[in-house]
């Protein structure tokens, strides 16, 4: 391997931290939205929410890359493509998370409800202050699954011309011929990757569960601290 | 109001932090993200006009000013392909290189995208022309306006070294009573057809390695191909026992049969940048330094294209 292909593989995986990035973003915010919509008491405002989910969630995410990169320019609007690749998994993974954000408010028992009705909190109160809170704590793990599952799914939107760390190493495969090193590198890459949001996402279900009082399981550092002290 | 002034519950592992500054800290992680997403992107999205330019339009004068171009290839050896170094080379892009120095746009920026998504890119502004070795065909010339081409693929076989039924042409193969491989979907099965190769002596290979081996392991008698990815499939290969017979073109039903007639492309409606392509696409033509850019990638005489061989020419089919 040469230090150009190298470099590519290295921009590449650049590309796909911010495709991850960026659409985690835009998923945060519409899962958000999404989610306190459905469980709102108006009927249109759960209505579109159900829309968006169910519209975009059966949408794949490779043709909505497409659309954004191929289709949208018709309408006199460019969109870079690493813009569209993020905007697509946003908009994809924003309506599975939402169902998530619904699930977890749901799941707060009804009683902290009631006790925010009883203490006269308005309903933005009662979100804001009561639900959310608890439900954070329940949304976090499965947000992390949807996190990984937006991080390989930004494999599949490279065929729009998104140099990332799959249309890269694409390429130095085709120039090198070296299939073996490339997709083991790439298998490498992405489990990395991978490895380093899962250690994110641990790190904020911990905080999120000493949030509601609670004590979490001593993690890898905190256990090998112990350790090293006991033997010290 | 009794909320403001609502405090968690002290607890002794929540280490003092409000849980409202804990969720005011993780919305505004939250944030930063999304913001950090927009920032790189900001960039990117722009208006764009893609309405039809009249009067032959503005590409070279717009690229003239901007002074570079952006050329979407697609990573396909030996038209246009990232080398070992990562450095785009190839015939097509190494043509592009000399060509848009003589317009006065002296950079050439590579666009490196899946060979079915060229004509959307071009069509949708991705980059300003397709610089891939694409095979002009009628079809690809509603969508798309082709500069006159820069190569004419002959045919070639791929035989034994030695060439042991001594085949030259496709109506060798058929009087030979050869078998001939050829690729799945590739114009050979035609002209084979045609030429009156039985189509039980036709053995269609997925790719081109395997109907490398096919030849290699005496599964066919011969591939049937363009002498170009012949030579170049070879040259990867060339631990194999065989050899490429001299290039030919082919005769079908009394008339040369067009194989590939590549050409780089355009939006239709750039017909004036055409014009100026072509002439310098001609003068290196006609000077015979058109063959010197391609021939380290193993084009030879016999695919420089013949100067009445017009994209016009080959769109009519």
């Amino acid at each position: 391997m040469t230090s150009g292909q190298l470099r590519l593989l290295l921009e590449g995986a650049l590309n796909t931290i911010y495709l991850t990035l960026g659409g985690t973003g835009i998923m945060l915010v519409l899962a958000l939205v999404a989610g306190i919509a459905r469980t709102h008491g108006n009927r249109p405002v759960r209505f579109l929410a159900g829309c968006y989910i169910e519209v975009f969630r059966g949408l794949p995410v490779l043709v909505l890359a497409f659309w954004f990169v191929f289709a949208l320019p018709a309408l006199g609007w460019q969109l870079a493509p690493l813009w569209a690749g993020m905007l697509a998994l946003g908009l994809n993974m924003g309506a599975y998370a939402a169902e998530v954000v619904r699930g977890a408010i749901q799941a707060v028992p009804p009683g902290q409800t009631e006790a925010g009705i009883a203490l006269n909190l308005s309903r933005w109160q009662r979100i804001r202050y009561v639900e959310v809170p608890q439900a954070y704590v329940a949304m976090l793990p499965p947000l992390g699954n949807n996190l990984i599952e937006l991080l390989k799914a930004s494999a599949a939107v490279s065929i729009v011309s998104i140099p990332d760390l799959t249309f890269n190493g694409q390429l130095i495969r085709m120039s090198s011929g070296e299939t073996t090193l490339v997709f083991t590198g790439l298998l490498f890459g992405y489990a990395v990757i991978a490895l380093v949001l899962t250690a994110l996402m641990r790190l904020l279900e911990r905080r999120a569960v000493r949030s509601l009082g609670r004590v979490p399981e001593p993690g890898m550092l905190r256990r090998m601290l112990r350790r090293a002290e006991a033997t010290a | 109001m009794a909320v403001r002034n609502a405090r968690p519950p002290f607890h002794p592992f929540t280490a003092g932090i409000s849980r409202r500054r804990f969720l005011r800290g993780t919305a505004g992680a939250g944030l930063a993200v999304a913001a950090a997403g927009t920032a790189v992107a900001t960039s990117g999205c722009a208006r764009v006009d893609l309405t039809d330019e009249p009067g032959g339009g503005t590409l070279l004068k717009r690229l003239r000013d901007r002074g570079s171009v952006r050329v979407g290839f697609a990573n396909e050896a030996p038209y246009s392909f990232l080398d070992k170094n990562a450095d785009l080379t190839g015939e097509a892009a190494e043509l592009a290189k000399v060509i848009f120095e003589r317009l006065g746009v002296p950079k050439v920026d590579p666009v490196p995208a899946d060979f079915g998504a060229l004509i959307a890119g071009l069509r949708s502004g991705l980059f300003d022309i397709i610089g891939a070795g694409m095979s002009v065909t009628p079809k690809r010339c509603e969508a798309v306006a082709f500069t006159d081409p820069e190569f004419n693929a002959s045919e070639a076989f791929l035989v034994p070294r030695g060439n042991p039924k001594g085949l030259k042409t496709m109506a060798d193969a058929a009087a030979s009573g050869a078998t001939v491989g050829v690729l799945l979907g590739a114009v050979e099965a035609d002209i084979a057809e045609k030429s009156g190769v039985p189509d039980g002596k036709i053995v269609r290979f997925a790719d081109q390695p395997s109907a490398f081996d096919g030849v290699a392991g005496g599964r066919v008698d011969a591939v049937a191909l363009t002498s170009i990815s012949l030579r170049w499939g070879l040259k990867q290969r060339s631990g194999l026992n065989l050899e490429v017979t001299p290039p030919y073109r082919p005769i079908v039903d009394g008339q040369e049969f067009l194989a590939a007639a590549g050409a780089f492309a355009v939006r239709p409606d750039q017909t004036g940048f055409v014009e100026a392509f072509n002439r310098e696409l001609h003068v290196l033509r006609d000077s015979g330094e058109l063959l010197r850019i391609q021939q380290p990638f193993g084009f030879t005489k016999d695919d420089v294209p013949a100067p009445d061989l017009t994209a016009e020419k080959v769109c009519q089919g």
